[in-house]
Formats: C-alpha cells, structure tokens, sequence
C-alpha cells in the first residue's frame, strides 16, 4: 500500500505532469504567473480542489449512477471550487482581486475533470486523494516554475522581495501576456528534451 | 446494479447531492460574509482616507474614519473631511478609461481649492509593475498637500513647463490618461462649487 | 461605456486567447487546421452570444434578488451546458447543414473555458446586458480570429524545420506568443471598462 501510494505520486508529479505531459488545463495558469505569490496561492486552491475532488468522487462512485456521473463530478468540483473562493475572498481579499475570475475558471481546468475520469472512477477514495494532491502539486511546480522566471525577470523580484537591485532594468514583456505564452513554450521544449536524453 | 441506472434513483441521487451541497455552502456563505463586508468596507474607508492624506492601519481605519469623514448628503460617495470641528476639505470619486482598461479612485481637495489633499486609486486594470505602479506609494504620495496649477489643467507631470508632478516612466500613455481623468474631475468639481 | 467599443476592444485589445488565456484547452488541439478552427470558432461564438445574454438575465434578475450571488459558479455551469444541448438540439432538427459544420463542436465548448469566463467577467466588471452581449460576441469572434490565425501560422511550420522538442504543442504556444506581442500593437486605441 505504501509503496503503491508513493508510485502515485512519483508518477502523478514528475513522469505524467498535468501541465507538461497533457497540455491540459493551462487555461488557468498563465494568467496568475507574472508573480510567485499569485501562483503559489493558485496552486494551492487547485491542489485542495483536485484533492478533495477526487477523494469525493471517488468515495461516492460506488453510488453514482453512471450515465449522470459528468454532472455529478462537476457539481462536487464546483462546490469545492466555491468553497475556495468564499474562503479566499473572507481572509485574504486582496490575492481574491488579483486572482479574479482564474479561480472561478479552476472549474473548467481539464486536469481535476481528467483525474477524476481517468484515476478516481477507478480507485478507493484515499488513493484517489493522493492522485488528486500529487497532480495539484505537479501544477503548482509548473506554475512557480514559470512564475519564478517571470516575476525575477520583470520585476527583479522573488515573492516580492527584490532580488537584483535597483540596477536591474526590468523586462516589461515577461510580465505581460506573451513572457507566459514564451515561457511555457520553452518549458515545454526543456521536458521533451529531458524525456527523450532519459529514454536513449 | 440495475437499480443504480434507474431514472427515480438518479434523480433522488441528484436532489440530495443538490440538497447536501447546498446546505454546505449555505453555511459557509452566511458565516463569512460579515467578514468579508467588513473588509470591503474597511478597503473603501482607507481608500477614502488616503485620498484625504491621511494613513491607517487596520486598527485605527474605522475610529479615524468615523471622526474626520462625513458623507455629504445627496450625493453618492462624497464626503466631507474634518480636523476637529473645522472642515478642511472633500473627497470625490473619479473614475475613467486608463490604456487598459477603467479605473476608479478618490480625490481629495482642500477647502480653499488651492491644493490637493491626496489621491488614492481603488480599481485598475493596468499591466503590473508598468501603468500598474499607479497603486505604489511614492505615485500617490506626490498627491498629498500638491499645490494645484490656478487654471485648468490643474495638474501637469513633469518636465513640461510648469509641472506638478512625476510621471511613471516607460507607462506614459497610462500617466496621461490618469492625468487628464483627474484634470475633468478636478474642473468639474470647481465648476460645480462655482455655480453654487 | 458603450455596447461598440466593448465589442471592439473584447477582439482587439482584450482577446480571450491572448490577453486572457482562456479557452486554450480547445484552442491548442483543433488550431491544426483553418477550415475546422473557423468552425469551432463560429460555434463558441455563437454559444458566447445566447449564453451571455442567458447567464447575465439569470444572474441579475434570479441570484441577486435571491441573495445566491454565491452559487453563480454552479449556475453559469448549468446554464451554459443546458444551453450547448439545447442548441445542439434545435441546429440537429432544423438546420442540417449547420449542424455539420458545428454540430460536432457543440459539446466541446461546453468544458471551453472561454465561455466561464466570459460569464464571470462581466459580472467581474458590472456590465449591463446589452454591453455583456457585446462583450460575449466580440470575445467569439476574438476567440476565432486568433484560432483561425493560429491554424495558418501551424500549417506552415509543418513544414519548417523546427526543433524536436518543440514540435507540436510547443511551437504553437510560441507562435501565440508571438501573436499576443503583435496584439499589444492595439493597445489604447481602445479601452474596455
């Protein structure tokens, strides 16, 4: 069991990555990266909906008639999601304006919908869980790893605190849209290479 | 297994996932929004006291709030700012297009119209760290006790002549348009004082 | 702020694709090729038009005086799916030709994010409902120039000699990177508020 779990995870984080391997859901994410703060907090309200998603789904699956079973995972999502954003908006209203409408948009992130079709349907509710957190995690890795680029980049700064001093020009373009769509790009390439010097 | 593909079972199935769900959120829902009234509420005064220059703390917004601001009756979001029983002067919403997209604020004006009190930007949409430095300290800060220009255009950024204020650099485009939002706001209010 | 400048800067200035990153779950695995991206773009259009106009009536005159602003997530969802099969529906019995150009896209757009977006922006931006209705069309069409763009920019880099690891997907996020730089050409011509 233990080590089974632990495979989850290893292959939910690293060898099927949501973002990178499935391309999926990046929706949501580019929008939040131009500062660390924002995409940690992103990731962590996506890991506690994937999470919990998937433990739910998958604990009630057993009664879930199959052909409402879409509807009755997007209601379990949704609930979480809301769940996220009145939690956010009552303690920490200003991330809850710099996120805005992103984290109503977790909703539609094709990663929580394709765990709970592909590992959650399947599985008991505590392995589900952990398929639902680790492939959160994985996300949040992606997105601070885009962000850390960003935010250094744009605004000489990491999670807000300055890091290269007044000297630095900052480079306007990482923080707007296209830095994002550059990054991810670059990111994806630096995976595939990775993935294919692994296999030779 | 045949019963759990039945309509009356996934309909019953549904009502009380519905019925569940529901009550969940209903609760959250009713125990937080005091809290979050509370904050909007605190943002706008602290917003509203910046723009009279003056800054506050989560603690002290509400007291300093209630003590030195009054709201002017008949009017949407204009409020009076008091030193003791002496009022010194008025904080009004603006509100308008920046490159991106609109932003609101507030103004504050002394009572003799020479000079502004201070200026606070509520809502923006412009890019971080570029025409979004309108939120930081030192933009609106220059605001605060700024001696206004004797005709309109009351304010002028600098290096042009006669200028008032600084611009952001590398975001003039959300600069100007900021400055002329505040210039109509400022020409309104005066006509308006005038007229009475 | 009127209906026609909204309309303009939701294509121009404020695309869904690239100023706001949504929709591109769709956007990246059908911009292969232009003819199908023009059809999926006219039916996200399509669907952005009636459930804008549905979504914005149901908030304003069902959750608000209900006081159940908090369950709009759920409620936008539904809308927006009930929409998407109803349409599906109507296009199926009574306009056979449509419906084999965008029939097939019909259920697709449902898990489009796009059209959540959409929805949750102009609630975001207190719009009225002849502005979210420009606001819903603009961001179709918006949505469909850029995939349709994207499309003929992909069909060309086919046959580019493109780096191993870039190909595919990776290639194609550039290529948007690079339409969204072009896109901030347009900046300030227009505002949307």
């Amino acid at each position: 069991m233990a080590s089974k779990s632990k495979q989850v995870m290893k292959k939910a984080i690293l060898t099927e990555n949501p973002v990178l391997r499935q391309i999926l859901g990046i929706c949501s994410a580019l929008a939040v990266t131009n500062l660390m703060m924002n995409s940690l907090i992103m990731g962590l309200a996506l890991t506690f909906v994937t999470g919990l998603s998937s433990f739910f789904i998958s604990a009630a699956r057993k009664y879930t008639p199959k052909h409402i079973r879409m509807i009755v995972q997007t209601m379990i999502i949704a609930v979480l999601v809301i769940v996220v954003d009145v939690l956010l908006r009552a303690f920490y209203p200003t991330m809850s304006k710099a996120l805005g409408p992103y984290v109503g948009l977790i909703i539609t992130n094709c990663i929580i919908m394709g765990r709970a079709e592909a590992f959650a349907m399947n599985n008991p509710p505590v392995l589900a869980f952990l398929d639902g957190v680790a492939s959160g995690i994985g996300y949040t890795l992606v997105l601070l790893a885009i962000a850390f680029v960003r935010e250094l980049l744009g605004f000489g700064s990491l999670f807000g605190f300055p890091v290269l001093g007044a000297s630095w020009t900052n480079w306007t373009l990482m923080i707007m849209p296209p830095g994002a769509f550059f990054m991810l790009g670059i990111l994806i390439w630096i995976t595939n290479n990775k993935k294919e010097g692994g296999q030779a | 297994m045949k019963k759990r593909n039945s309509l009356i079972y996934s309909v019953l199935f549904m009502i009380a996932l519905t019925a569940f769900t529901t009550l969940i959120l209903a609760v959250l829902d009713q125990s937080t929004r005091p809290r979050v009234e509370i904050q909007q509420q605190m943002e706008t005064h602290q917003a509203i006291l910046f723009s009279a220059g003056i800054e506050s703390t989560e603690e002290n917004v509400e007291s300093l709030y209630t003590e030195r601001m009054k709201p002017v009756a008949g009017e949407e979001n204009v409020y009076e700012y008091y030193e003791g029983s002496e009022l010194k002067g008025h904080v009004i919403p603006f509100e308008g297009s920046l490159l991106w997209g609109s932003a609101t604020g507030y103004l504050g004006i002394a009572e003799d119209g020479k000079s502004l009190l201070g200026m606070d930007i509520v809502s923006n949409a412009e890019t971080p760290g570029l025409g979004g430095r309108i939120t930081e300290d030192w933009f609106r800060k220059q605001f605060q006790s700024l001696a206004l220009k004797e005709e309109p255009p009351y304010l002028i950024y600098r290096p042009a002549a006669g200028g008032n204020v600084d611009a952001i650099t590398g975001a003039t485009q959300t600069s100007e348009s900021l400055r002329i939002i505040l210039n109509k706001t400022l020409t309104e209010y005066f006509e308006k004082k005038g007229g009475n | 702020m009127s209906p026609l400048v909204i309309f303009f800067a939701s294509i121009f200035t404020n695309n869904m694709i690239l100023a706001n990153f949504l929709g591109m779950c769709s956007f990246l695995a059908i911009s292969s090729q232009i003819r199908t991206s023009v059809n999926l773009g006219q039916a996200v259009t399509f669907v952005l038009a009636v459930t804008s106009a549905a979504n914005w009536l149901v908030y304003h005159y069902i959750l608000v005086p209900a006081g159940l602003e908090v369950y709009r997530f759920i409620v936008f969802i539904i809308v927006i799916a009930a929409i998407v099969q109803l349409s599906e529906m109507i296009i199926e019995r009574y306009f056979d030709s449509l419906y084999y150009a965008l029939g097939i896209f019909l259920p697709l757009i449902t898990v489009n994010c796009a059209i959540l977006g959409v929805a949750l922006f102009m609630i975001i931006r207190e719009y009225g409902f002849l502005q979210s209705i420009a606001f819903g069309v603009g961001s179709g069409i918006g949505w469909m120039m850029a995939i349709a763009m994207l499309a003929g920019i992909r069909v060309r880099i086919e046959k580019a000699p493109v780096p191993e690891g870039l190909k595919g997907a990776g290639i194609a996020v550039i290529a948007t990177g690079l339409m969204a730089l072009a896109f901030i050409g347009f900046s300030g011509i227009i505002n949307i508020s």
